[in-house]
């Protein structure tokens, strides 16, 4: 017993002295062992070799395996064992020729097919801006798992699981705005869909998005069949062999994939023999895992987490990727948010500059929303920016002061800001400099579920904050229109809106940018939305995975379709880690 | 032998007699001092703390939610004794105030928590029948909500708050621990003493709380004590799983369980501070409890630790005149 | 006593019965919508779009029905061993808890076994050696076990060996019966911060009641025949001592079925308490459902067995 209690104090005086010692934190010795073991080159790249294990990690289970009854960003394995119609062109992001960044999760670029590649049709024609005409590839095969057996896919099977999407009741597309009119197959590999009117984001949603599915699975278990992940199926690279719920989903290569590398168009995809997603909830351990090489990526990683891995793991490679910020909607139909002084004193209260200097260590973009940087010509710089737009993003308290009284609340006045629990420290601070203007805040934690009721029933009182990311102007200045969705703080503008339905209506890409360029400094200049900056982040992936440089999604939401090019170098691998 | 048991009979009689207050506690604190001095120990840092938590106002530096421009995330400095955290406040103000809360938290809810098991489980245990069959399958289907189910559904419908916190963690905890203080009370109620005192026809008030409540005043200081350690600990838990008090409230859990987490190797000071003030008042306070059941409990004084009586001592202790202290019979063990 | 066991198991359907209507009653009013949550991500729609399709899930997941008939159906379905189907992954609730119970099980009694084997001979040491400073130092340490929060401990555990030595914790689960070693790997780190916790509750009680026990009379019998101080602590004292430390254990048994849920979360272990989590978070009604009627009945059938076993053990104690 008295050995027991030995050996328990030593734990314990190394408990203590582990407290201590977190002050100094040494640097890991892996990281002075990396060896760049010379791979055959060919033109410049190098040969990629076959087999080794990829392991990624996500917090969040796959909702569902069928995305018609959820929607295609959270049925993620679907990315992996299910193709669609048409995808980002891989070859032209940062592993190709890097003319796309490949970095957002909703591909959308002004001139409706740029920087696309058909991927299960070959070619494609539009007609007329309401018709498309899609060429499919030959020869591809479904996977060899009963009852499909690895038929072959057609146009058929292409136009069904599209179909199927878009008039599923409950579906997330069922009520969308712009459907398909007619599904026409005039020969085996060609598919016809129509359309009612133009609209700036159909191609994406309907040739980017669906999944092809065979219908043997679907139908089953009365049109469920395909939610069960035992019977996933699809043209994809990989099939899904296990699924430890909490824990884990294993995926094998599959050996009849369709597609080759293009860069080395003998090679056939994919090169790893097997593919497995991690499930970690916790952010902590998740980072843990790069470090001792258990992951090989880790994705959205803010600077602090960027600035303590590197310290660590020096061999890590690196490449920024778009972050979020967080954004404040109000209640523009209540006072005391109807009055736009009010809304631009709150405005200018924040100090921008601070937030971008102090809390994000420099790595921020100032105006990343509702149109941020890397829309191109949508986007306007703060030196480019109206005087009056300017003002209101500027940092100037005297003058909210003052704003504020003209507009009745010379004391200030009491409001509710309902935000999430890792939003909560930026709003504290967002508080206290509301503080200064005599504006209280009471901050009110809210669980993902009722912070998403209170968002969509806009049953929220005063404030309520959202942490995302702007994009292109066609898919993010709808959220202002009256009535819409996403308008949660309840905008209703009539002049916006018809100059919103303008902009989608307009078929020429750069005029449509005008378009968007001008809404974006309209928002921005009534504070419809209260911006911050938004924190740049990361992602870091190990050495030897190589073919992969950041990429995030091939298309819209499809997380996990570039590591199908890539491969691992496993001696590499062996000599960092010391094991496969 | 007849002289020892009228000495132990009237120490019996001293202990039931109707206790003068004053003398009670300070003999209590002298005893404290003398005798236990890790206790003593323990319950000086936890009155330093309920003062520091008292006098936060005029003790901290800056403003538990004042941001301070160009200083976020500064190591410990003279402008910042205990550095600053992401959002630039500084930590040793938020580690001040958050001993308020801490202490409000743990004290509040360790004396609901305490009253609640007390009440029911004293009634329950006392009383018997068919009301303690009822009282006990009420507290069975209690416990057989999940505590995060209890939690959550108690938050949903009150709302967050440090006052919310306090009421469904006492509440959980107070039912759960009435069964422990039943168990005493049953083991109590079968003895002899209690019977005679029911026999002569003693209300039962006087019984409760002459015989029944002190002879379970042991079990009673062990939940107290670890109930306001659990407090804290379990509001910590809750901000952890996201439903804890709302900030900027510094809550010394919430320090420890939000963000800080995540800036362990950049900024440790974030989570140092707040978890060795957290282990610190539990330590004193759980310290402070041991040592006063030790003294409190009638069950031991019967041996060591009362009356003079140690491990090894000869003699019997003596008083200035030479002459032995009254029932201090020396029992050498 | 057998009569009080029969009316025992009527009162605990009774209460079965009353607790998972409750449950199923106010999960449904707690804020926060499943259907809202499950559109949250549909886009371009109208309202009018989106009451229409909240409409179709509601009728497909049968929450359009009255709430006495969901209940209804949710109780025949129990009845026959079926505890419904979850709301957003369409999987049976009993299979995916059949999954997830044993590595809660095996969590928790891992936590337990450590828990004791810390607790129990620093509880019979500080009683023995009262006062001196090896009392203090195993009183101090054990204090500490409970003073640090188990996250704290779990996120050091897994943070700093992964900076120093590049080593985490095995994080894919391998089943017990696929691969002993592989599996204990994995739950030993979990179950020893799990077990410090609960460590320190239960070395108080061994350290009170063996204070208790030494002061009594047939102790001192034994002292005055000579018996050496290990014949009468062990042979003795332990046993009625650990009389109330057993309860004590025994009470901690349901709570760690569904209460590990911070473990569980840091060493992203599949057991109950993140599924309860989760399901909570996503308000998935009949998943809550099903963990609460699961825990509900193991916690009652474990009190009950406390009860017969403290009846059995102290023979002061008579059920009428």
């Amino acid at each position: 017993m008295k050995k027991a209690n030995t050996r328990w104090s030593n734990l314990s005086l190394l408990m203590a002295l582990a407290l201590v010692l977190m002050y100094w934190t040494p640097i890991s010795q892996a990281a002075d062992k990396q060896t760049k073991p010379m791979g055959a080159k060919q033109g410049g790249r190098e040969v990629p070799k076959y087999g080794g294990i990829i392991t990624v990690v996500r917090s969040d289970e796959p909702r569902d395996f069928d995305e018609a009854y959820s929607n295609t960003w959270t049925c993620y394995t679907l990315s992996l064992t299910n193709d669609n119609l048409v995808l980002e062109d891989w070859s032209k992001g940062p592993s190709g020729t890097n003319e796309y960044p490949l970095l957002t999760k909703s591909h959308l670029y002004p001139s409706l097919t740029e920087g696309l590649k058909g991927h299960l049709c070959e070619s494609w024609e539009f007609p007329d801006p309401v018709t498309h005409v899609y060429h499919i590839r030959k020869g591809i095969r479904f996977h060899n798992k009963p009852p499909v057996n690895g038929r072959e896919m057609t146009a058929e099977d292409v136009g069904y699981s599209v179909k199927r999407v878009f008039d599923m009741p409950g579906g997330w597309l069922y009520a969308s705005a712009v459907k398909p009119k007619s599904y026409e197959y005039p020969d085996k590999y060609t598919l016809v869909l129509k359309f009612d009117e133009f609209e700036a984001y159909m191609i994406m949603r309907t040739a980017g998005i669906t999944y092809t599915v065979p219908r043997e699975v679907v139908e089953m278990n009365n049109g469920e069949g395909l939610r069960n992940w035992r019977n996933a199926c699809g043209t994809g690279p990989f099939v899904l062999r296990d699924y430890v719920p909490g824990n884990a989903i294993y995926f094998e290569r599959n050996p009849d994939y369709w597609e080759k590398d293009p860069f080395f168009p003998e090679n056939q995809l994919p090169y790893v023999d097997q593919l497995k997603i991690l499930l970690i909830p916790d952010l902590s351990t998740q980072i843990a895992a790069l470090r001792s090489g258990k992951i090989d990526r880790l994705t959205h990683i803010t600077w602090e987490q960027r600035e303590s891995l590197l310290t660590t793991n020096r061999e890590l490679k690196e490449t920024p990727t778009l972050g979020n910020g967080l954004y404040f909607g109000m209640r523009i139909d209540a006072p005391p948010f109807d009055n736009v002084k009010v809304r631009r004193a709150l405005s200018m209260a924040i100090d921008r500059d601070l937030i971008l200097r102090d809390f994000y260590h420099g790595f921020a973009d100032l105006i990343a929303y509702p149109i941020p940087p890397e829309s191109g010509a949508q986007h306007t710089p703060f030196e480019e920016l109206p005087d009056s737009v300017k003002e209101v993003l500027s940092y100037n308290p005297e003058k909210a002061r003052q704003l504020l009284s003209e507009a009745g609340y010379p004391k200030g006045f009491k409001m509710e800001v309902n935000c999430l629990v890792g939003e909560a420290d930026l709003v504290a601070l967002c508080a206290s400099m509301w503080q200064m203007i005599g504006v209280e805040a009471n901050i009110k934690v809210r669980e993902v579920a009722v912070r998403t009721s209170l968002y969509y029933g806009k049953s929220y009182k005063d404030m309520l904050t959202l942490t995302s990311r702007g994009g292109f102007g066609e898919a993010f200045l709808e959220h202002y229109e009256t009535g819409t969705t996403h308008n949660f703080s309840m905008v209703s503008d009539p002049w916006y809106d018809k100059r919103h339905r303008e902009m989608m209506r307009t078929v020429d890409p750069d005029a449509r940018s005008k378009l968007c360029k001008e809404l974006n400094l309209y928002i921005l200049d009534n504070v419809y939305r209260l911006i911050t900056p938004a924190g740049h982040q990361w992602s870091l992936w190990q050495p030897w995975l190589k073919q992969y440089n950041g990429e995030i999604s091939l298309g819209y939401c499809h997380w996990f379709k570039p590591l199908v090019y890539s491969w691992v170098d496993e001696d590499l691998k062996k000599s960092v880690t010391g094991k496969r | 032998m007849i002289q020892k048991e009228e000495s132990m009979g009237r120490v019996h009689e001293e202990a039931l007699a109707e206790p003068k207050r004053r003398s009670l506690l300070i003999e209590v604190l002298v005893r404290l001092v003398k005798e236990k001095p890790l206790g003593t120990v323990g319950g000086a840092l936890v009155l330093v703390f309920f003062l520091v938590g008292i006098l936060a106002d005029y003790l901290a530096p800056y403003g538990y939610n004042e941001f301070n421009a160009r200083a976020f995330l500064k190591p410990p400095s003279g402008q910042f004794i205990l550095g600053t955290d992401n959002v630039g406040r500084d930590i040793l103000s938020r580690v001040i105030f958050g001993a308020r809360i801490s202490m409000i938290v743990g004290l509040a809810g360790a004396c609901l928590q305490v009253v609640i098991a007390v009440i029911m489980g004293t009634l329950s245990g006392f009383i018997g029948g068919r009301f303690d069959l009822i009282m006990q399958r009420v507290v069975d289907g209690w416990m057989c909500f999940p505590w995060l189910f209890l939690v959550l559904t108690i938050m949903a419908i009150l709302g967050p708050g440090m006052f919310q916190v306090i009421l469904v963690l006492g509440f959980v905890w107070g039912i759960g621990s009435s069964r422990v203080v039943r168990g005493a009370v049953i083991a109590i109620k079968e003895n002899m003493y209690v019977e005679v005192a029911v026999a002569v026809g003693s209300p039962t008030w006087k019984i409760l709380f002459r015989h029944i409540l002190p002879n379970t005043m042991a079990p009673i200081i062990i939940l107290f004590t670890t109930g306001v350690g659990g407090m804290i600990l379990g509001e910590a838990s809750i901000s952890f799983l996201g439903y804890g008090i709302p900030p900027p409230a510094p809550s010394w859990g919430g320090m420890l369980s939000g963000v800080g987490r995540y800036y362990m190797t950049l900024a440790p000071w974030m989570i140092v501070w707040p978890g060795l003030a957290l282990a610190i008042v539990v330590y004193g306070i759980n310290m402070l409890g041991d040592a006063l059941r030790d003294i409190l409990d009638p069950k031991l004084r019967g041996g060591l630790g009362r009356y003079g009586v140690t491990r090894g001592r000869k003699k019997p202790p003596t008083d200035k005149k030479g002459h032995e202290k009254p029932g201090t019979k020396a029992l050498v063990i | 006593m057998r009569a009080y066991v029969i009316r025992r198991l009527l009162l605990l359907v009774a209460t079965l019965f009353l607790v998972t209507l409750i449950v199923f009653l106010s999960v449904r009013f707690i804020p926060g919508d499943v259907i809202e949550l499950m559109m949250s991500e549909h886009m371009m729609e109208t309202q009018r779009g989106r009451q229409i399709n909240a409409e179709a899930i509601k009728k497909r997941l049968g929450l359009d029905l009255p709430l006495h008939e969901q209940y209804g159906r949710w109780l025949g379905g129990v009845i026959r061993g079926d505890l419904g189907i979850s709301l957003w992954t369409n999987r049976p609730v009993a299979g995916d808890i059949l999954e997830r119970l044993p590595i809660s099980l095996e969590l928790g009694l891992l936590g337990i076994a450590v828990g004791l084997l810390i607790a129990v001979p620093i509880g019979i040491y500080s009683a023995i050696r009262q006062d001196t400073p090896g009392d203090y130092l195993a009183r101090s340490f054990a204090i500490l076990c409970i003073a640090v929060p188990n996250f704290w401990l779990a996120t050091m555990v897994i943070v700093f060996p992964s900076i120093w030595w590049q080593w985490t914790p095995p994080m894919e689960y391998i089943p017990f019966a696929d691969d002993p070693t592989g599996n204990l790997q994995q739950f030993l780190i979990p179950a020893v911060v799990l077990g410090m916790a609960l460590s320190g509750l239960t070395m108080r009680m061994t350290r009170t009641m063996m204070l208790e026990v030494l002061r009594q009379d047939y102790i001192r019998t034994a002292w005055s025949k000579g018996l050496s101080e290990r014949t009468i602590t062990f042979r003795h004292a332990v046993k009625n001592a650990l009389i109330p430390v057993i309860t004590l254990v025994g009470l901690q048994v349901p709570v760690l079925i569904g209460g590990a849920v911070i473990i569980e979360q840091i060493f992203s272990l599949p057991g109950m308490g993140r599924f309860f989590l989760d399901a909570v978070r996503d308000r998935d009604y009949i998943i809550i459902s099903g963990v609460n009627l699961v825990i509900a009945t193991i916690v009652l059938i474990n009190n009950l067995l406390i009860d017969c076993t403290y009846a059995y053990l102290d023979p002061r104690v008579k059920y009428r």
